[in-house]
Formats: C-alpha cells, structure tokens, sequence
C-alpha cells in the first residue's frame, strides 16, 4: 500500500511513499511522514490541520491553506462536480479528506493582536 | 547601486555566505533549489527585520533628539544663568544637536542596508505554499532585485502645470523586484513576476501666511504577473474560471510561445504615501490565488480538469 495523502497546491497528486498506517479519521492510507500524532491518534496532514491536539507544521499549514484557498473558487466538496481541478483535487478536498466528524479546532483568531 | 556598510553586515553573525553575497550584491540570480532558496529568503527576513528593528529604533531617537535640541537650547540660557560656565552652558543644546547629526547619518546608512519588503511579505510566503508543487528534480530559475529604490531608477522627471501651486514635479521610478521560473510537478512551468512603478510629485506653495512649504506624495504601482507554461500543447478552457477575475484589477490574456499556448494573469494594485515611499505590497495570498485560477483552466486533455 501507498500513501494516499495528496500532496500540492496547484499539482496535486498522491504521496505514493509505503504506507505504514491509516488516518484514524478518514481512513486513508499514510507513510511515516505523513503521520501526524495529536489527541486523536494517528491523522493524515489534511485531518490534522482540521483537528484540535496536532501540532503544527509545513503540511498541515498547506493542508489548512489549501482547503481555504479552494473554498473560495466553490467549495472544497464541489470541485469534482463543478470541474474546476482534476479528479486528484477534488479526492483530496472530499468530505472523506476532512473526516466525517473531526473534532473541531480552536479558532486561531485573536481581536487583540496587532 | 545602494550598498551596506561590512559592519552592518558583520554585525549580523548568523547570515550564511550566499545571504551574505544576496546582501552585498544586491541581488538573487541563477538556478536555485526551492528548499535552499526559502532557507535564503529566509535568512533575508532575518536581516530584514532586523534592519526594520534598528530603523525605528533610530529613528525614535533621532526624534527625541530633535525635541531634546529645543529644549536644550532654552535650558543652556538657565544653566548659564546658574553656573555662570562658558563650558557647560552650551552643553544640554550642542549634545542632543550631535545626536541628531548621528542618528540621521545611521538612518541613511540603514534605509541603504534595507531590502524590499516584497522578499519578506510576499515571495517568501508564496514559496512556502507552494513547496509541494515544484520539480523534485528541477531548480527555480531566479532575478531577485534587492536593491531599495534609488536616483538609477529614475525613469523620467518633468515639470507639471503648477496651477495654484508654485512648482509641481513629477518623477517616475521604475523597479523590476521579482522574475522567476518555477518548474511544477506536472511538467509546466509557473512564471512569476514583480514590477513596481513608483510615482514622485513634489509640490512647493505658498501658505496664506507668506510661507514657502513643500510636499511630497508617493504612488506605487504594483503589477503582479502570473504565467502558467503548460509541457505539452494544449487547449485552455477559460470559461470556468472567467467569473472568477476581478476585471477591475485583474487581466487574462493567452498568448503563443514556441507552439504552445500560454496562460497569463495579471493582478494590478496601487499604494500610496505621504513623505516616504509607500512599504506596502502585495499579500502572497493573490500570487497564489492567481496561479490556483490559472490552473483551473487546464482542459480534461492536460490532466488537469474532469
């Protein structure tokens, strides 16, 4: 098995590493790299940039920035339907990429900073 | 070319040779791998805010100075009076008038040392996001302009109609910040490039109290210029995408080069300043909206749409 997460911003395309677990969220296949540890076990970057108890890093910024980017051009679960990116981006923005239920994260918004 | 002192540079111990060379020549050229080029910029931030830092930090001294040289002049009459001293009369005025003398020349020497805050707030930020995307294999191809904006720039000055007032200038710099070729993953080729235009207008007049004043406004033009090369011909399919073009500040345009159709996305902005020109830039958000956009326009045949 290979790692499913989808890698990429404007070229998206699988990982494709040995997998060595799966996303406790969605399921997806993941390599040691891809594996993020947080309060809900093992999570791919895309789950843990969602997810409350991961830490940050370089891929789960992306992931976060990616879903906010595309969000903007019609919805990450409507970019297969509406044929805005190719069939790779649309399984990575899924519903099944976010988890059915993931715990929700703490908004990062502070009114007081400058 | 504006260049800083060695010591500002010794003074920062942490800069690696090639941050060191970017600093001194004042530019980025060449083929760079995107990991080792975010590392540099990175190490350009560094030397960035520390600059920043120390700028303001002279200039609030500078201003200090200023106000402490009013005060000090008053205060050398009242300490004169009291100590009846040739000496140490002149003292709290001729202090704080060196310090201003001082702290103004190390302003200058650090506006030279700066670099555009374009590296700090916008390319390096777009690089970061867009790390998964490059070649693995393949460099990115660079022209990074370092250089802070200067008399070289100077594209052409001219005398306004004054109308009311009693002479208006107008100058117009133009610098090219940013030209570079990102090879993708998928064999295409993003282009990015930054030009600014910065525009002058001095205005001198007469106030109604008889008093010659002069003003000076600042206008920078921000052209952001986003080209997606696609590795084999093809044919694009702008309709998807062309509800999302801001036709107020954004142009999209095709063009043929070397049999292949090429993809092209302007965005413009425009700051503007009073005294000093403007520190504003583009957000590296809209570099990486403009190429998410033309992405988006790659047809079934390209691999990239449904």
């Amino acid at each position: 098995m290979s790692c499913e997460y989808q890698l990429g911003m404007l070229v998206m395309r699988e990982c494709g590493a040995p997998a060595s677990g799966a996303c406790g969220m969605c399921g997806r296949q993941i390599c040691p790299m891809h594996t993020m540890m947080g309060d809900a076990g093992p999570a791919c970057p895309q789950c843990a940039s969602q997810a409350a108890g991961y830490e940050d890093n370089d891929d789960t910024d992306i992931a976060e920035t990616r879903g906010q980017y595309f969000t903007q051009y019609g919805g990450a679960a409507q970019f297969g339907q509406r044929g805005f990116f190719s069939s790779a981006d649309s399984a990575a923005m899924s519903q099944r990429a976010f988890g059915a239920n993931p715990p929700a994260k703490q908004q990062r918004y502070d009114p007081k900073e400058t | 070319m504006s260049k800083p002192s060695s010591a500002a540079i010794n003074q920062e111990a942490d800069l690696s040779p090639d941050a060191r060379q970017a600093i001194e020549t004042r530019k980025i050229t060449g083929a760079w791998n995107a990991r080792a080029l975010v590392k540099l910029l990175g190490e350009l931030e560094r030397w960035d805010l520390t600059i920043e830092k120390r700028k303001s930090k002279a200039n609030g001294i500078w201003i200090g100075s200023i106000v402490a040289t009013v005060l000090g002049f008053f205060l050398m009459f009242f300490v004169g009076a009291v100590t009846d001293s040739l000496w140490m009369a002149p003292i709290p005025f001729v202090v704080p008038l060196a310090s201003i003398f001082y702290f103004r020349r190390k302003l200058n020497e650090l506006t030279k040392a700066d670099i555009p805050n374009e590296l700090r707030l916008a390319i390096r930020p777009m690089l970061k996001q867009l790390s998964q995307d490059f070649h693995p294999d393949q460099k990115v191809r660079v022209d990074l302009n370092l250089t802070m904006l200067d008399e070289k720039q100077r594209k052409f000055s001219k005398n306004l109609p004054p109308g009311k007032n009693r002479s208006l200038k107008l100058s117009v710099f133009e610098a090219a910040v940013c030209d570079m070729r990102m090879p993708l993953a998928d064999g295409s080729t993003a282009v990015l490039r930054v030009d600014n235009e910065y525009h002058k207008l001095e205005r001198s007049y007469k106030t109604p109290r008889g008093k010659y004043k002069s003003k000076t406004k600042w206008k920078k033009a921000t052209t952001a210029t986003a080209i997606l090369i696609p590795a084999a011909p093809m044919k694009w399919e702008p309709a998807r995408m062309q509800k999302f073009i801001e036709k107020s500040c954004e142009k999209l345009s095709f063009s043929e080069k070397n049999g292949v159709m090429v993809a092209r996305l302007d965005r413009y902005y425009k700051f503007k300043s009073a005294g000093q020109p403007p520190q504003d830039t583009l957000p590296p958000a809209d570099i990486v909206r403009l190429f998410i956009r033309l992405t988006g326009m790659r047809p079934t045949a390209a691999g990239g749409g449904q």
